[in-house]
């Protein structure tokens, strides 16, 4: 390839709060159209927004977890454009001072490449439009839904530190992880809660210089960010080739045809008219409250799995794994703390615990880790053996029993009264002699057919191991 | 004099009014005065003063607490078209059409 992609992505993430931005209304998904609305987030004249405090807490935190500098006196700017998202014609934003500048994220993937963060700055989600019959030029008219027009939006812009659509994939999904475990969002594509735009451009190889830039739009999950980054690298690359130029534009992503199309025709250069919004005064963060928000950051991700793999031992995939799950790896901390066989327990919840919430339909945010622990205590005694041990969790969880009681009730709990053992092995022999007989010549089926019928003679409830051990002691002597 | 008139088709453009050559003359004439007058403004030595952007500086925030919202017909009351919650509006055209 003689040309270098250049890549910048720019996130807009829903912050988690219960209201919106600038008042009090709900910020819940899925309610009634146009049900979560008041005067103010309608624009209605004589209204006036007063700022969300967890919402900047929010922000704040996502600024410093990405590594930027916090800007105590920043502000809001009022971006003016007429389309009918808005209610209010104006989008409350920020423009010169963002919340939060020059910072980085460390992709643990891309090792000894910090992906730098231009800006993250606050603003409010527009409203959902509908476009009745086909896309959005194609449609007969539109419907519009206002519940999300003045949701806390954060809007975060890397720098073009990007090289290939695996990248930004790579990049997306750590900082997806980020605000996950920090609480920031709850980064849900399929609710729109996190969206993403990407800049590319081509670079020929040994020059500083830059191509035109195209940015890319309808990108609906982080795979289709990275088909699409793809498919528009070669394309631009081909349009190079044969000396042509690529023409400064947003391309639309069709995910079924999967290339990107020319969105909008010869368009000016968008005129918002920013002016510093007048109706909320400038922000005047603390710096003692700024480092509150900052000690309140999760460890990131990279940290947890290099604790997992550390502290607990799990291999770097077993790591990876958990930490792509928070649920599973909250899950996990939580047991920890009173269970040390950590690789057990890895792979209990990598599979009992997923199983379980899968089937169940349950997160593993409200699964009892004491119920794991409990089981798997009750299985290394030897109360109980694997199989049981599964079946007890299962309902354990489900019905949120005692494991050592449900062991107890249902006589789950495993014979391990050696002598008990014995008798019934002794009337097993007694009753085979021909099996016997061929398991002294040497018959392996011969045996596992007598340790079959003394599990049977048990319900299952002896541990085969033992019963094994009693079995050959007993036969041997009669060798003799 | 011709950098006024191509302000003007960008205006015009931008607020997506049109505007007949007399019209054009007109605004043109206006838009002239308006920026002399900011021109005039801008002689002015401001170099020792801080940009102000608000009157009160006082800032205050909320806690994160729902409150009632206005019901969905409130909501719709002056809405001039429709369909069912929702708002009915022309389809979006591009600047081409």
């Amino acid at each position: 390839m003689n040309y270098r992609p250049v890549i910048g992505l720019e996130i807009h993430v829903e912050l988690k709060t219960e209201t919106k931005m600038f008042c009090s209304c709900s910020a819940a998904f899925g309610e009634e159209p146009n049900s979560s609305c008041c005067p103010v987030c309608l624009g209605l004249p004589g209204s006036l927004p007063v700022i969300n405090r967890k919402a900047l807490e929010l922000g704040v935190k996502a600024a410093r977890a990405l590594n930027c500098t916090v800007e105590a006196n920043s502000r809001f700017d009022r971006k003016n454009y007429f389309y009918p998202d808005l209610p209010k014609a104006y989008q409350i934003s920020q423009y010169d001072i963002p919340l939060g500048h020059s910072g980085y994220l460390e992709v643990e993937p891309l090792t000894g490449k910090p992906i730098g963060i231009q800006r993250c700055h606050l603003e409010e989600e527009a409203g959902k439009l509908l476009h009745h019959g086909g896309s959005l030029l194609e449609a007969e008219y539109s419907l519009v839904d206002y519940n999300r027009a003045g949701i806390p939006l954060l809007e975060i812009v890397t720098a073009p530190d990007l090289i290939s659509g695996d990248e930004a994939y790579c990049f997306l999904n750590e900082l997806r992880l980020l605000l996950l475990y920090n609480r920031i969002s709850d980064c849900r594509m399929e609710e729109g809660s996190l969206r993403c735009d990407a800049n590319i451009s081509l670079s020929p190889v040994n020059s500083n210089s830059w191509g035109n830039k195209v940015e890319i739009k309808n990108l609906n999950s982080f795979k289709a960010v990275k088909a699409a980054l793809e498919f528009e690298a070669a394309r631009q690359e081909e349009v190079l080739s044969r000396r042509g130029e690529v023409l400064q534009e947003t391309r639309h992503w069709d995910e079924n045809q999967r290339k990107t199309f020319s969105l909008r025709g010869k368009e000016e250069a968008a005129d918002y008219r920013y002016f510093p919004e007048p109706d909320v005064p400038p922000l005047q963060l603390d710096g003692i409250w700024i480092q509150k928000v900052e000690d309140s950051l999760a460890e990131t991700p990279a940290e947890r799995r290099r604790r997992y793999r550390e502290q607990y031992g799990l291999k770097e995939g077993e790591a990876d794994l958990l930490v792509a799950h928070p649920s599973l790896a909250d899950f996990f901390d939580r047991a920890a703390i009173k269970y040390k066989g950590y690789r057990q327990l890895f792979n209990w919840i990598s599979g009992e615990i997923t199983r379980i919430a899968r089937q169940k339909n349950i997160s593993p945010e409200v699964l009892d880790s004491g119920a794991l622990v409990e089981t798997l205590q009750l299985m290394d005694e030897g109360s109980i053996n694997r199989g049981t041990a599964r079946k007890v969790l299962e309902e354990a969880l489900v019905e949120g029993k005692n494991p050592a009681e449900l062991a107890l009730d249902k006589g789950m709990e495993q014979i391990t009264d050696t002598g008990a053992l014995g008798e019934l092995v002794d009337e097993v022999l007694r009753d085979n002699p021909r099996a016997v007989g061929d398991y002294l010549e040497g018959k392996k089926k011969a045996g596992n057919f007598l340790l079959g019928q003394v599990m049977s003679r048990t319900r299952g409830k002896a541990d085969p191991s033992v019963v094994k051990e009693i079995l050959e002691e007993q036969v041997h002597p009669r060798k003799r | 004099m011709e950098e006024l008139y191509s302000l003007v088709d960008h205006l015009s453009n931008l607020s997506r009014i049109k505007l007949s050559s007399e019209e054009k003359d007109l605004i043109a004439g206006q838009l002239k005065d308006i920026l002399g007058a900011a021109q005039k403004v801008q002689e002015l030595d401001t170099g020792g003063v801080p940009p102000t952007t608000h009157v009160f500086y006082q800032w205050r925030t909320r806690e994160d607490v729902p409150a009632e919202s206005l019901p969905v017909e409130e909501v719709l009351r002056n809405v001039p078209e429709r369909e069912s919650s929702l708002v009915r509006v022309p389809r979006i055209k591009s600047l081409d059409e």
